[in-house]
């Protein structure tokens, strides 16, 4: 896992580098058709297309038909979640006349290790609009979203009974993720239409779901913003409206930061490229959070043989309270 | 320093750690108690999750237990026969402990459970030893020779199944030592703490224990049961967390033996009348949490 996440950060950042270059070397002048020739001169060990992990991209409403999945298209062996587009697919002729834009996003690493002393960690985003046709009139906006592994949680409320405060009312929320940042290059409200921000699910209440809570209790959605806001407290849902930067309307970057409470799992990343409130393109990107050396070992014995945990956990308490004792004794004298 | 709890799943300064942990042994050493009852509530505070507070918390007062059990050992202060009978009792309750915690788990009440139990135990426990320990004191002020222990005939000489337990210097009936040490292995369970607030109090004014031996003996069950209640919560719950007991201990097992060499230098009802005050303390700190209304009325669990 680890030998595969550094070799996709290196491809990932290769392929964003030579995508800079390329961008540099067309400029916003040069006609529809240039394209192609300019990116064929990609390094070929970068993998040469650019690799999509996750789902394949959604189509946007009015997008050349055919345009995402060209053939010649394959699925990685080992690696089915890997889609690699080949290279040159807005060539003149495909998709002659549209004014294709892609998003082209990379990380700053794609693994996060949870060491003994780990506490927290900011993954940089960045990335570029890469054209094919001179850029649309308006700016584009970009929209960054990190979501970790969702889960369904229990939600408990506390009422007065017979005085003292205990918890009464209790829901279950069916999807939450454990953790959940957003950042835009403007007021989600203003960059995004509330169609596509359903259709993606990228405001974070989106992200927080109650299907079945409303038969438990009279009031679910207060128990869903409980959700949103107790997570809020402990910095694992972030919203920071502000915080793409987008020079020359075709670079941008921003960073999230994990917080030192997260869970492992796999995190995936998206980047959306926005343009009128339409979502024109997505790039999705799984970060791998991993507890590593021995919190893993740790973690992975206590569930696997608890026994033996629970041995070792005694074994280390009397070993410590003997050898406390001893040294004492020895200090004594 | 921020170390990552593998099984918390939170990041804890280690020193804040240490520092509760050397606080705890202290008092461990000092009064005999585990320390469990001021534990839990801090872990909790200071961010641990509480299931994972309640086993860890068993765990750590297993290890300071050990190392307080040696210290009195070599003064000849513990009473084996006595601690085993309890130690009886114990292992029963806290079997039956887990189970009760794992069902409070599910309904959601462990937290109420634990703060109900809490208020209830160290209010009279705390009480009755504050009003003994000061009628001593006045006592010995007033110049009156300390009265003898009454050696009336007590519920525990009348039950049957009587033995001797030479180093207490008593012949009593084992039935309540066993139902005393069953009731601190459910407590150890439920609440994750030793015990030991209850069965000093017990094993003086119940049992006519003699004050010195008091203090081992409790310390000697209390390791046993808080073993076996780690154990059970490795198995059942999942929620021991060795990294996080293995921080609190480092500090525990040195308060420990600092509190134990400090201890000999007090005088018996000023030790009492210490404990009781802070057991009082806490009683009414969680009694006041119960009925104030809380800042934030809504609580997250992970689903089923």
């Amino acid at each position: 896992m680890t030998r595969r996440g550094s070799a996709r950060r290196l491809a990932g950042a290769l392929v964003a580098c030579a995508a800079f270059g390329a961008l540099v070397a067309l400029g916003p002048g040069p006609a529809a058709g240039q394209g192609a020739p300019a990116s064929s001169a990609e390094p070929a060990p970068s993998g040469g297309p650019r690799a999509r992990q996750g789902e394949p991209p959604a189509v946007p409403p009015g997008a050349p038909p055919g345009a995402p999945e060209t053939p010649g298209a394959e699925v990685r062996p080992g690696g089915g979640d890997v889609v690699v587009m080949p290279e040159g697919r807005d060539a003149p002729g495909a998709s002659a006349g549209t004014d294709r834009e892609q998003v082209i996003a990379a990380l700053s690493h794609n693994q996060v290790s949870i060491t003994t002393t780990y506490a927290g960690s900011e993954i940089f985003v960045f990335g570029a609009i890469k054209r094919s046709a001179p850029a649309r009139t308006g700016k584009p906006d970009v929209i960054v979203t990190i979501s970790g592994p969702s889960t369904p949680v229990t939600v408990r409320r506390k009422a007065r009974m017979f005085g003292v405060w205990a918890n009464a009312d209790a829901t279950v929320v069916d999807a939450a993720p454990s953790f959940y940042a957003v950042a835009s290059t403007g007021p989600l409200d203003r960059v995004l239409s509330a169609t596509e921000n359903l259709r993606h699910r990228i405001a974070l209440d989106t992200q927080v779901r109650a299907i079945g809570s409303a038969s438990d209790v009279a009031d679910p959605d207060a128990f869903r913003e409980a959700v949103m806001r107790l997570r809020r407290d402990k910095g694992l849902y972030v919203e920071a409206p502000i915080e793409v930067e987008v020079i020359e309307d075709t670079l941008f970057t921003t960073h999230v930061a994990l917080p030192a409470n997260i869970v492992e799992g796999d995190y995936v990343a998206r980047v959306f490229l926005v343009h009128d409130r339409q979502v024109i393109d997505l790039h999705e990107t799984v970060v791998g959070v991993r507890k590593v050396g021995l919190e893993r070992w740790l973690f992975a014995l206590s569930r696997q043989s608890p026994l033996q945990y629970g041995l070792l956990a005694l074994f280390v308490a009397l070993a410590a309270g003997w050898g406390a004792s001893e040294a004492f004794r020895l200090l004594r004298r | 320093m921020l170390i990552y709890l593998p099984i918390a799943e939170v990041s804890v300064n280690a020193f804040v750690l240490l520092g509760l942990g050397g606080l705890i042994g202290l008092l461990s050493g000092l009064f005999g108690v585990g320390g469990g009852f001021l534990m839990t509530p801090l872990l909790i505070l200071v961010g641990i999750p509480p299931a994972v507070a309640v086993a860890t918390g068993a765990n750590q007062i297993c290890a300071a237990s050990f190392s307080g059990v040696l210290a009195h050992w070599r003064r000849g202060a513990v009473d084996f026969r006595m601690g085993g009978v309890l130690l009886a009792g114990g292992v029963a309750g806290s079997f039956v402990g887990v189970e009760i915690f794992e069902l409070l788990t599910e309904l959601g009440q462990v937290e109420l459970m634990v703060s109900l139990t809490y208020v209830l135990f160290l209010g009279v426990v705390g009480g009755l030893m504050l009003i003994e320990s000061l009628r001593a004191l006045a006592r010995a002020r007033s110049g009156a020779p300390p009265r003898r222990r009454e050696r009336r005939r007590g519920l525990v000489h009348i039950l049957p199944l009587k033995m001797r337990f030479r180093a207490s210097n008593l012949y009593i009936s084992v039935i309540p030592p066993l139902l005393i040490g069953a009731l601190v292995g459910l407590l150890s369970a439920i609440m994750g703490v030793g015990g030991g607030f209850i069965m000093v109090p017990a094993m003086i004014y119940m049992l006519g224990m003699p004050t010195a031996v008091v203090v081992g003996t409790s310390l000697f069950q209390i390791m046993f049961v808080t073993g076996v209640t780690t154990l059970l919560h490795a198995t059942q719950t999942f929620t021991v967390d060795i990294a996080l007991a293995l921080l609190l201990l480092v500090g525990g097992v040195v308060g420990a033996q600092v509190g134990a060499r400090f201890g000999m230098k007090l005088r018996a009802e000023q030790l009492r009348i210490g404990l009781a005050l802070m057991v009082l303390g806490v009683c009414l700190k969680i009694a006041f949490d119960l009925v104030a209304t809380p800042d934030e009325l809504y609580s997250l669990a992970a689903a089923p």
